[in-house]
């Protein structure tokens, strides 16, 4: 069912939320849902865990419309609170594995496991090796600075442009472009660590 | 040739983003260099996997599943009557534990009015010489004897 002709942009939506139309929120939810997992999903590199996070976001966003003051789109504050739902859903996560190897309490946690390795592959070699390159890149992420790993997720998953990042982040463009930069130095770095490990 | 480390613009000549100078720089670089090949190589793969966990397919039941979330969840609260019964529970036990410790207490009790009471009664009970002088006792040990005889 389309609903989204009665909701002919953002603004419109907005004022549907705030005055409580449920047809509204369902509008919200299936216009948007892929990009909020699919920015949830460069945070986690869990399906499970992006889908969990991002049907916090939308939850987040039906308690707390009324705030909104319309300062900045729609889009920019629903990226704004996956970002941050993500960025708290992997310190807690953290929390939990460094009290798992202190106390010896609970399960050690399973790495989330990656989109890439759901989706299967032609051979059981060429599966190692996309899992290999998958934990690779989810170590190299984890090991980046919070905002240098926003601006490059923003990026990459979301195909953003260095204005919109800048909005959804609050800095300037200047500012987006050094962190892109630096992010991918620091990954070429962490993958080049990894790779000789590797190859030992 | 084999590198300490990698070339400073891999990552970015493996995204494809480099100028045409400066991708032909990398590549003049790789050719002569086994461990940059390789490395670039692992990158490329790398961004497969960005590119493939990128793909997400629409969820037609996902609004469902936010939805029944939302009707279990409460909002949070401190004030909320779930959090306080516990607490609530407690407070009934103690309370209930001391009126309970007070009735046994009093169904046990000597009856004394108060605490000066109660240690002026067992003083009397513990000082045999005051309830009896010895006089009494020792008339009273030998009631037969008449020493005016």
């Amino acid at each position: 069912m389309n609903f989204s002709g009665a909701y002919s942009d953002d603004k419109e939506l907005v004022r549907g939320l705030q005055e409580g139309e449920s047809q509204a929120f369902r509008v919200l939810v299936e216009k948007y849902h892929v990009k909020v997992i699919r920015t949830c999903i460069g945070f986690v590199h869990s399906a499970a865990d992006a889908e969990d996070i991002a049907q916090d976001v939308f939850i987040e966003i039906f308690r707390s419309v009324k705030n909104f003051r319309g300062d900045s789109e729609l889009s920019t504050w629903l990226y704004r609170i996956s970002v941050n739902k993500s960025l708290n859903f992997l310190r807690s996560a953290s929390r939990r594995r460094i009290f798992t190897l202190l106390t010896g309490v609970g399960s050690a946690e399973k790495q989330g496991v990656s989109q890439d390795e759901i989706t299967g592959a032609d051979s059981t070699d060429d599966k190692l090796i996309r899992e290999d390159q998958a934990r690779a890149l989810s170590q190299a992420l984890d090991s980046l600075p919070g905002n240098q790993r926003t601006a490059f997720v923003l990026n990459k998953y979301e195909d953003m442009a260095y204005k919109e990042i800048a909005a959804v982040m609050d800095i300037s463009m200047g500012s987006v472009e050094s962190l892109i930069f630096r992010a991918k130095q620091n990954l070429q770095k962490r993958l080049y660590v990894f790779y000789q490990k590797n190859m030992k | 040739m084999k590198c300490t480390r990698p070339h400073k613009d891999l990552f970015r000549y493996a995204e494809g983003v480099l100028s045409t100078g400066e991708a032909a720089s990398v590549e003049k670089h790789l050719e002569g260099c086994v461990s940059c090949r390789e490395f670039l190589t692992e990158l490329k793969g790398v961004f497969g996997v960005i590119e493939r966990e990128k793909v997400i397919e629409e969820n037609p039941f996902f609004f469902t599943r936010v939805e029944t979330r939302m009707l279990r969840s409460a909002p949070a609260s401190l004030f909320t009557i779930r959090r306080l019964i516990p607490t609530m529970v407690a407070a009934l036990f103690f309370i209930g534990g001391v009126f309970t410790g007070i009735n046994i207490g009093k169904l046990y009790g000597t009856g004394a009015d108060s605490t000066e009471a109660l240690v002026y009664e067992s003083k009397q009970f513990l000082d045999d010489f005051s309830q009896e002088p010895i006089e009494s006792y020792m008339i009273n040990l030998y009631p037969d004897t008449d020493d005016t005889k």
